[in-house]
């Protein structure tokens, strides 16, 4: 196992910063060398294989000025990070796996968002990153979120970029007492790229997240999204959709850990595959002893559209107490070829009936999306990338 | 005043368990240890053929270089091998099985009093049983009347000497020597346990049952049971398993391996009650069992039923491999975690072959400090056209300190598939309980009343006598944990 | 000209032989009904028709308007004119109303050579025709028959036909789950849409239709096969005998 140009790599860094913040980097870095990354040996990576980025050569990035304005998005406040951004290296340590220790050793600061109790966020953050360079360059992002009590907020997640490239994104979310966070991510990464993300969500008393994730990248994407429903009355609702094609590899992990009495969770995924990509659900649902009351419920459907898509879900729940209501389900299968029939006979042609159908199955999830630009923007992806989308597109 | 819910907790305290007697009988045991002369050992007590004893050593080899399995849900303090005896049969049997006038009447009163009577005019109308006792089979009954029919049944090693060419073309077939780290050590260890085979075309006359006892101290059961359903034969066969009750563990490792031909219908019913050990985790077995049935046939079908209501621990996932087109698997099962019991089970369900079905129903019932898990996969390879999968499971709690897990995977390379999995978790209705009561029944009748219900789906699927029996099972484990 | 040619129609679903010769001319103007007991095969003519792919056609053949009908595939029948109303309309969640009846009259119009629709005029027309089928507005925000019950199924059937304006109506088992209001409701959409160029197939199990639809000729399916033809009485000989009787005949 070589991870050379990534000890090198932290060698070039490690000049531009300050002593202590190298020292708790380099502990960062020697966590992450230790471990390696992951492989499919580890039960949570089963289904992705990241061993093959151990030799890959990842440069430092350097800044950039790409025309970005078709990634504009209409009533949102943008923050906008190239090539990693300028941010400050200030964040260090973090407990993880080896992806969170690469990140904690290579991070800039990227989004850190402090709303004060009882305020709200006047519009939506479009928090936009990019990634593209003329060489393998990798960036590593850190985001911060808290949350007052009472406070509200919307923060869309943006990722997108151009060419070969590795970006991890290591997200902290603190909700207070009675907050709501509206937290929409939009993986849209270039073919060449790997994207590893992880997001983990406190929530206190009463406080609400909804998260809506959309992966419509095309390299190989991983979203670890952990919810601690920390205490009563908590509330999570995660939905998803993920729509790979060509040789895309997309793996969304969630965990929801209820630790409290009466605390609800719901989730909602659904894949539409495509082409020769693979897609990979998990989704568990931890309840504690104490978590009486609990109310869960996860709902992962997908359709294949490929003899050689591929699909692995699995939606997981550990109990350990009897005084809750928890239930999962999962369905595989193909358009309704009644629900095709019938378009036919109102004269659509089958292709465009098919595509309707695929559509609408995805729309279940997208609809989700109140922000209405960042509706349209992920409808219109979403439709770029189906078969006989396009045809579509005139009709919604 | 009690609530339900307390008075729950006070037939799950209760506990009891019927099987567990010790029979008093001199029995020759090997020392304790694993090498490969023990392995030579087996083999020359069995008048083994050299290639089966090659076989064994082939498979020592592999399992030396495996490791055990941590990935279940399941926490146990390591098993040490070599302080286990592999081989132990009763004195009386020394010089092989013997006709049933024959058979030490010490070991006939055994089985009487677990309720398989073997005298003749006491036999079990309709079920052939084979009774292995330790490392040994004692006794087959019905022998000659399957033999008209042309089925062969009898203890594998008798197997092993009769039927050479069967044995040796279908043993390990289905799970490899090296398969995982227990059905490896079975390959290498295995005594005894029943083979049978149905001829093309023969609907067995009878019920098939294999009773299986540990009852020697400091011994593992390894029990091997083939069972070849030849093109359009059918088969049911059940198995029931007990224990002494003791403060050790005992390990029990069984490979179960079924071919299913053209059309040929296997059904397979379990119902397991191995020693759970009691209300502190104290003794029970620890059950590590590798079931596979090949469909290997076009049109086959292979059903597995399973009603666990035993062991310390469990680890068990009897599955289907939809080899041959338009195959059939099923598999349902009933598994019971009570004081300290911990149990990962479940199923797998390979589709290859095109047009094939699979049906899973798990309940499960978790009490006391019991742990449950379902694991389970349904794979659809890319060859699978027309694959379906319906899943059911459901997990059932009582009491605040137990635990009810599922994990499933799922895996699809085929569009043309078609699978739905649902799950629920919930605590025993206090509504409905509350309605019995209030109706007059006792708590541990609505208790008893309620689970049974919930399992219903499952027992229908267990031939007669067994279903009536397994209800009963439940009702005693449950007033150990049910009503 | 006859608009609808049947000669010797064959069909077999899952290797099973449904219909086993039918014949029947239908005329622009001219309301036909098709009754029959159960499994008779009226379903299968219905679907036969409109294209569905299940049944395979092993005899026979089917003119619309001097094409072969049978050579093309449903969404062109759709396009020419030919119109079933499904005796069980599915649901498709996610697939609004409005979107939905867009690409339906859209697709007609490109076929016919003509542009796409003004979104105006489009609301204007279809919010009209909703209320002429006394439907709450709010369903085109709906997903297709999604949630509906059997009665909104049919009427919102019978919007489509308004809006689609067919060539040939072909009503499977329309009148079946509905109310007498809304039955009326349904008839009335049917009679505003004849006219001397259109012609209408009902195919029903029950008379009840057609005291609010008077058709002009009345078949009796039995066993795959036109058993007897004959006027609006043979509906009413139906209804008080039953079909019993034509097992002797």
């Amino acid at each position: 196992m070589s991870l050379r140009h990534y000890t090198d790599a932290f060698q070039q860094l490690a000049v531009q910063l300050p002593s202590e913040e190298r020292t708790a980097r380099e502990a960062s870095l020697q966590r992450f060398t230790q471990a390696g990354f992951p492989t499919r040996k580890l039960e949570d990576w089963r289904y992705t294989d990241l061993s093959a980025l151990t030799d890959q050569s990842y440069a430092l990035p350097s800044p950039a000025t790409p025309d970005l304005s078709h990634l504009h998005l209409e009533a949102a406040t943008a923050q906008i990070f190239v090539n990693g951004g300028d941010g400050a290296f200030t964040d260090t340590g973090r407990e993880g796996g080896a992806v969170v220790a690469l990140n904690a050793a290579f991070a800039r600061n990227g989004l850190d968002l402090d709303i004060g109790p009882g305020q709200s966020l006047a519009q939506p953050l479009h928090v936009l990153t990019w990634t593209g360079h003329r060489t393998s360059a990798m960036t590593h992002l850190r985001h911060r979120i808290r949350l007052g009590a009472n406070a509200r907020a919307t923060v869309i997640f943006h990722h997108a970029g151009e060419g070969a490239y590795l970006t991890t994104q290591v997200t902290d979310i603190d909700l207070g007492p009675g907050a709501q966070l509206t937290l929409y991510r939009v993986q849209d990464e270039s073919a060449g790229s790997t994207h590893l993300a992880q997001s983990d969500v406190r929530l206190a008393r009463d406080s609400v997240l909804d998260a809506i994730s959309i992966d419509l990248g095309d390299g190989l994407a991983r979203h670890d999204l952990n919810v601690h429903l920390d205490a009563p009355g908590a509330q999570a609702g995660l939905y998803g959709l993920y729509a790979p094609s060509g040789r895309a590899h997309v793996d969304n992990h969630t965990r929801i850990h209820h630790r409290a009495p009466h605390c609800g969770s719901r989730e909602f995924f659904r894949g539409v595959v495509a082409g020769s990509a693979r897609a990979v659900f998990n989704g568990k649902v931890v309840v504690h002893e104490q978590a009486v009351k609990t109310d869960s419920e996860t709902r992962v459907a997908n359709l294949l559209l490929s003899k050689t898509a591929e699909v692995y879900a699995k939606p997981e729940l550990e109990i350990y107490n009897d005084d809750v209501k928890c239930a999962h389900g999962a369905t595989f299968g193909q358009i309704d070829e009644d629900a095709v029939y019938y378009l036919r006979a109102r004269g659509l042609e089958a292709d465009v009936a098919r595509a309707l159908l695929t559509q609408a199955f995805a729309q279940q999830v997208i609809d989700r999306i109140t922000h209405a630009p960042l509706r349209a923007l992920v409808t219109r992806r979403f439709l770029e990338r189906l078969p006989q989308g396009a045809m579509l597109e005139t009709l919604l | 005043m009690s609530t339900p819910a307390q008075n729950i907790q006070d037939l799950v305290r209760k506990g009891e368990y019927r099987a567990g007697f010790v029979t008093d009988v001199a029995a020759d045991t090997v020392p304790p240890g694993l090498s490969e002369d023990t392995i030579r050992f087996i083999s020359a007590k069995k008048n083994e053929p050299q290639w089966l004893l090659d076989w064994r050593l082939k498979a020592f080899a592999r399992f030396q270089k495996m490791t055990e399995p941590v990935w279940a849900h399941l926490h146990y303090p390591p098993i040490d091998l070599q302080s286990i005896s592999y081989y132990s049969q009763p004195k009386s049997m020394k010089d092989g099985p013997k006709s049933l006038d024959e058979v030490d009447p010490q070991l006939l009163e055994t089985y009487k009093k677990l309720g398989i009577p073997l005298k003749e005019q006491e036999m079990l109308a309709g079920v052939a049983v084979d009774v292995v006792f330790d490392s040994v089979s004692v006794a087959t009954t019905f022998k000659q009347k399957l033999k008209d029919a042309g089925v062969i049944f009898c203890p594998i090693s008798e197997a092993v000497r009769e039927y050479p060419e069967l044995v040796q073309k279908y043993l390990g077939s289905v799970v490899p020597q090296g398969d995982n780290y227990y059905a490896a050590l079975n390959s290498a260890v295995f005594t005894d346990g029943s083979f049978v085979y149905i001829p093309k075309g023969v609907r067995c006359p009878m019920e098939l049952s294999t009773y299986f006892r540990i009852n020697e101290r400091n011994t593992g059961q390894f029990e091997r049971t083939l069972i070849i359903a030849d093109e359009g034969s059918h088969v049911s066969y059940l198995e029931g398993c007990t224990a002494p009750q003791r403060d050790e563990n005992q390990l029990h490792a069984a490979v179960v391996e079924l071919v299913a031909l053209d059309d040929a219908q296997i059904k397979y019913s379990t119902v397991q009650n191995w020693y759970p050990g009691d209300e502190n985790g104290k003794g029970g077995i620890y059950n590590f069992v590798t079931k596979r049935g090949d469909c290997r046939g076009k049109r086959s079908k292979i059903s597995w039923t399973q009603v666990e209501t035993g062991s310390a621990i469990t680890w068990k996932y009897p599955s289907c491999i939809l080899r041959g087109d338009d195959s059939v698997g099923e598999f349902y099962s009933v598994a019971v975690t009570h004081h300290r019991q911990q149990a990962d089970t479940g199923t797998k369900m390979i589709h290859i072959g095109r047009n094939t079905r699979s049906t899973i129903v798990s309940k499960g019932i978790s009490a006391g400090h019991g742990q449950q898990s379902y694991r389970g996969l349904v794979r659809v390879q890319q060859s699978a056209e027309n694959a379906r999968n319906h899943t059911q499971c459901d997990s059932l709690l009582i009491g605040d300190a137990c635990g009810a897990h599922t994990f499933p995977y799922t895996e699809v390379r085929n569009p043309t598939a078609h699978l739905e999995h649902e799950a629920t978790t919930s605590k025993i209705g206090e509504d409905q309980l509350f309605y019995c009561l209030s109706r007059g029944i006792s708590a541990e009748d609505a208790v008893s009343m309620i689970v049974n219900g919930f399992c219903k789906q499952v027992f229908k699927e267990l031939p007669m006598e067994f279903a009536v029996e397994a209800q009963k099972l439940l009702s005693v484990t449950l007033e150990g944990a049910v009503g | 000209m006859n608009m609808l040619e049947i000669r010797n129609l064959h069909a077999r679903v899952e290797g099973k032989d449904i219909l086993k010769g039918i014949d029947l001319t239908i005329r622009a103007g001219e309301v036909h009904a098709i009754m029959g007991p159960n499994g008779s095969g009226k379903s299968t003519l219905s679907n036969v028709l409109a294209g569905r792919e299940d049944y395979e056609i092993t005899e026979g053949r089917v003119t619309f308007e001097g094409k072969d009908l049978l050579a093309l595939p449903p969404e062109t029948r759709a396009c020419e004119g030919v119109f079933l109303s499904f005796q069980y309309p599915v649901e498709i969640p996610g697939v609004s109303n409005m979107v939905f009846l867009k690409a339906a009259i859209n697709a007609r119009r490109k076929h016919q050579g003509l542009p796409e629709i003004e979104a105006v005029d489009f609301l204007a027309w279809v919010k009209d025709r909703v209320k002429k089928m006394h439907m709450d507005i709010k369903v085109l925000q709906r997903g297709v028959n999604e949630g509906f019950s059997g009665g909104e199924k049919k009427r919102n059937e019978i919007l489509q036909m308004l809006l689609l304006e067919p060539r040939l109506m072909i009503l499977d088992e329309t009148d079946s789950g509905l109310d007498i209001d809304a039955l009326k409701i349904v008839a009335e959409g049917i009679n505003t849409m004849r006219s001397p160029e259109r012609a209408t197939l009902l195919v029903t199990h029950y008379q009840r239709l057609l005291d609010y639809v008077k058709p002009d000729f009345v078949h009796v399916l039995a066993g795959g096969r036109i058993v007897k033809s004959g006027g609006p009485e043979l509906a009413q000989e139906l209804e008080a005998r039953g079909y019993g009787w034509l097992d002797a005949a």
